[in-house]
């Protein structure tokens, strides 16, 4: 995907920077205003990775033959036209939707077509099993108005990109994007390994910028062109980005450490989307293919964090909205659900039709949108009301991840039928609109 | 990567020939010396040496012999274990078992990692190496392990040998080559009750470069979701059979793999030959290469050796990874030469690199004539180092490399930058990245600050002839004097295959000398300079 070339502002900013200014000294660079666009909406997504179980929450399937529900005394709970599955041992999710339910929509029946975990993360966040597709964040941070130094943010979680995606910048599983940056990524190396002063780094800078420059500038149209003008682009990014090392290095790895981290990144202006994964109770992954019931803890931690964060999102002034919560778009989501019926092992295998859950800016909240068949399957519904329809008579469809990317990418203020087609209808009943 | 088959079947879709013949692609090859570069790092992951650059300038048809002796360098063997890892993405930084399952300490976990997924691509290396029939890698009876490797599995590694060797498991495994190394079955796992279909779905996937995963799973809403529902459905439903009376018969072969339990390190290490023959009766198949029956392991190792889409896909795979991009149906002539000179030297991997190398698509440098914007955006006129060829050049210039906790940085993820520099994770990066993004910027950049430091201070204090990149000058050297210049000029082209003009010596000359004015230390001055041409686009690009 091609990225806008740096904007007048931008590169009028870039030019002043003395020419002293290395990424060793940035960390003491004032940060451009906001950089996110007015009314652009961010996104924050959360990523629940091994496969979820829908019946601990989403799938209130308390009279279907085929689903075994959580032996805890799972029982329906409701606010409004928003139900769930309520168990005592999972408090956390009963006290997320009494606080937050109006901010919340429920997206049930979501057929992922695939049962293996790779192919599945790579259908749910980019709508297509095609191993060269590039990840909805990624195109949408990439369509931002203006260019951002870090379009999409890779806090925890899969990305995908192909060969030539550009602007998915990956902070490292321990934070490895802020050491980079200043320069404390030597420390600890074996053999030691010592840095230049910042004096000699910026001189340094400098006469890079200044051949990257020339190279893209005289390189023919093409794969050459790309790549010198991308080396360019990316050394300008470094020095936007060196300004903001302090929301770079979260202050710590676990979940909410992450998810909150990802909020000062998106409040700041400084990414349009970012991932976070959440991997469940002791970061063993929710891929339990024996002893289910390991979900509760971590559907409990899980809907803990995303009280905390929607206490933030909520609470914290906007930029062009009241609050942060009218401005980013929550996604929360696991790559699959699970078979519904208990294995040997009390475990649930993988299952191809899953739950997504909606927060925030742009969202109807309230609500559960789509259904699951007493099989346990997608049931079609049509996508600018929600309706259901069953036998599909009147055009519905059962919900595709490929609709929940054409979603977003509406929510984002693209063209959805750019990327997917014109028969990839976005979920509007989703949307507060 | 998208298949070729796919790739073909797009390219025939329906547009009309415009009326007008358009002017024919003209790919412009490389200069020699710069094409020699791009042969050596995609050959040897090193540069050349200044003698190769001096003789390809002097006469550029040494090239051909200058590239078939890189296919005999010790370096190239090291070479395809990464160019396979991009393709079947075995090193991967977490397994069911773990380093802390065997005893071993935290600073034991990357060497841990990277021989558990080094196994096979290491095997595939040393047939292309050793120029085997590349059928090999399906049928020999040996694997390759290292000292740590042999300690963890049953395998009889050659006594007082060092590093990776030759070596036989001694647990009664099918002589399958990498189908039989614990590599390949702990990276594409399978849990019991999937009875190896996820395997079979990526022995398709590297061997015949079939991607049943892009296929949908798709559900018959009138049948009950119950266990045996899903398996008699596997069975009878023909929205399943399209695919699984492909996947049963293979993932029968697969049993003396698989585990009963998902994560016990012991029952992994192991193959249990006892549970080779539950395949067929727990699937209700009899074991078969697409139709034809196969005696086991080895003899599905056998079956997809004789199959011609095997050597198609052996050619995409070495093409892909030489391109750096997907194969299209433009690349045509390039991929069936490759083919054929494969065929007719006895499945020589060595004489499909000499075919793909000698393809002016593997050359170009430039386009002319009729070129169109899907042209513009496809010929890799220039492709850029991903973390994996940062570590190998640099290892190769100057012993450099970066760790940390035990783990070389440039080739791990989890405290590393493999990922962060373009390189293959074997799960949300399934190719090299060729985009030059804010990470793989600011690796590269580090890296090189770092090692035109090591360099600096090396070779400034090295006795005569010890030097690795600075052996014309030493610390009291100054711009007046001739040999500056000259060692400005061996500098460009040593590591950018360039010979420089008079202003670009006179810029790196003033560099110096800013950078001598800061510091006052003639070290921090040449430091200056070699991290300049190290961060160089020319540098990083190839």
């Amino acid at each position: 995907m091609n990225r806008r070339p740096l904007s007048a502002s931008r590169r009028d900013l870039l030019r002043l920077l003395p020419a002293g200014l290395g990424v060793g000294l940035l960390g003491g660079l004032a940060r451009p205003s906001r950089a996110a666009a007015e009314g652009e909406r961010r996104f924050l997504f959360i990523f629940a990775d091994g496969g979820w179980d829908p019946a601990f929450v989403f799938h209130t399937a308390f009279d279907s033959p085929y689903v075994d529900m959580p032996p805890d005394g799972a029982e329906l709970a409701e606010v409004g036209d928003l139900r769930w599955v309520s168990g005592p041992t999972r408090p956390n999710v009963d006290a997320f939707f009494t606080r937050f339910g109006d901010r919340a929509a429920i997206l049930n029946g979501v057929e992922v077509r695939s049962i293996a975990h790779e192919r599945c993360r790579r259908i749910l966040l980019t709508g297509s099993s095609d191993p060269d597709s590039t990840d909805i964040p990624s195109q949408i941070g990439a369509a931002s108005a203006q260019r951002l130094p870090l379009s999409h943010v890779v806090i925890s979680g899969p990305a995908f990109q192909n060969a030539t995606s550009e602007g998915v910048v990956r902070i490292g599983q321990r934070g490895q994007l802020a050491g980079l940056l200043s320069g404390s990524c030597v420390e600890g190396s074996e053999p030691i390994h010592t840095l230049p002063s910042p004096s000699l780094v910026a001189l340094e800078d400098a006469y890079v910028r200044a051949r990257a420059q020339s190279l893209a500038q005289s390189a023919q149209a093409g794969v050459s062109a790309r790549i010198h003008q991308g080396y360019a682009d990316a050394l300008a990014d470094i020095e936007a980005a060196a300004a903001y090392q302090d929301v770079l290095n979260p202050s710590g790895s676990d979940s909410l450490s992450q998810l909150l981290g990802a909020v000062d990144l998106l409040e700041a202006g400084v990414a349009r989307c970012a991932i976070v994964a959440d991997l469940g109770l002791f970061n063993g992954r929710w891929d339990h293919h024996s002893e289910i019931t390991r979900q509760t803890p971590s559907f409990q931690g899980l809907f803990g964090n995303l009280s905390t964060l929607m206490e933030r999102l909520t609470t914290t002034p906007g930029t062009w909205g009241p609050t942060l919560a009218d401005e980013i778009t929550v996604v929360v989501f696991s790559e699959m659900g699970r078979y519904p019926s208990l294995n040997q092992s009390m475990g649930k295998d993988h299952w191809m039709t899953t739950s997504m859950l909606f927060l925030g800016g742009g969202i109807r909240g309230g609500q559960v949108v789509g259904a699951y068949s007493e099989t346990v399957a997608g049931t079609p519904l049509i996508p600018e009301t929600g309706e259901l329809d069953p036998d599909g008579s009147r055009g519905g469809q059962v919900p595709q991840p490929s609709q929940v990317g054409a979603t977003l990418m509406h929510l984002a203020g693209m063209d959805p039928a750019e990327a997917f087609g014109a028969d990839t209808p976005p979920l509007l009943a989703l949307l507060d609109e | 990567m998208k298949p070729l088959l796919l790739t073909l079947l797009l390219a025939c879709g329906g547009e009309s020939p415009p009326a007008a013949a358009p002017a024919p692609l003209v790919r412009e090859p490389l200069d020699p010396p710069r094409l020699l570069r791009r042969m050596s790092l995609d050959l040897r992951g090193a540069l050349p040496s200044i003698d190769e650059l001096d003789a390809v300038e002097a006469d550029p048809s040494q090239l051909g012999a200058l590239r078939d002796a890189m296919l005999d360098d010790p370096r190239f063997e090291e070479r395809m274990v990464v160019l396979y890892q991009e393709r079947w993405r075995t090193q991967t930084d977490e397994y069911r078992g773990m380093y802390y399952d065997f005893g071993l300490e935290m600073t034991d976990e990357y060497e841990f990692l990277r021989a558990i997924g080094g196994e096979p691509l290491r095997l595939a290396a040393r047939v292309v190496a050793s120029d085997r029939p590349y059928s090999d890698i399906l049928t020999v009876d040996w694997t390759m392990a290292n000292p740590l490797l042999a300690s963890l599995f049953p395998i009889d590694y050659p006594d007082g040998a060092t590093g990776w060797q030759e070596a036989r498991y001694t647990d009664g495994r099918p002589a399958a080559g990498v189908l039989s190394t614990n590599g390949l079955w702990w990276r594409y796992v399978s849990p019991i009750f999937n009875y190896n279909r996820a395997r079979t779905a990526a022995i398709l996937d590297l061997f015949v470069c079939q991607d049943i995963l892009t296929r949908p799973v798709l559900l018959d809403t009138a049948l009950a979701p119950t266990a045996a529902g899903a398996e008699e459905a596997i069975r009878s439903q023909d929205v399943c059979l399209s695919c699984h009376a492909t996947v049963e018969p293979i993932s029968a072969t697969l049993f003396g793999f698989l585990p009963e339990d998902d994560f016990s390190a012991l029952e992994m290490t192991r193959y249990h030959p006892e549970r080779e023959r539950a395949g067929e009766s727990t699937l209700g198949v009899q074991a078969a290469w697409y139709g034809q029956p196969v005696d086991g392991l080895a003899g599905l190792g056998q079956a997809i050796a004789r199959d011609g889409r095997f050597v198609d896909c052996a050619v995409e795979t070495a093409a892909q990874g030489l391109l750096r991009r997907d194969v299209a149906a433009e690349d045509g002539p390039l991929l069936r030469e490759a083919r054929e000179a494969m065929v007719q030297s006895d499945l020589s991997m060595k004489a499909a690199l000499r075919a793909i190398t000698d393809s002016p698509i593997y050359q170009v440098g430039a386009l002319s004539g009729g070129v169109t914007a899907a042209d513009a955006a496809r010929e890799s006129t220039a492709r850029i180092l991903v973390a994996t060829q940062l570590r190998s050049v640099y290892a190769d210039l100057s012993g450099y490399s970066w760790r940390r906790f035990g783990a070389d940085l440039l080739d791990s993820d989890s405290g590393g930058y493999r990922v962060m520099a373009n390189g293959v994770d074997g799960e949300s990066l399934s190719d090299p990245l060729q985009a030059p993004g804010l990470t793989w910027a600011l690796v590269a950049g580090r890296v090189a600050q770092t090692a035109a430091r090591d360099i600096a201070l090396h070779d400034l204090a090295a006795p005569a002839g010890e030097a690795f990149l600075l052996d014309q000058v030493d610390a009291g050297s100054t711009p007046a004097d001739p040999a500056f210049r000259e060692q400005i000029a061996a500098l460009h082209w040593r590591l950018l295959a360039k010979r420089p003009s008079e202003a670009t010596i006179d810029a790196l000359a003033a560099l110096w000398n800013e950078a001598y004015g800061l510091s006052n230390n003639p070290t921090e001055a040449w430091a200056t300079v070699l991290s300049a041409l190290l961060r160089d686009p020319a540098f990083l690009a190839y």
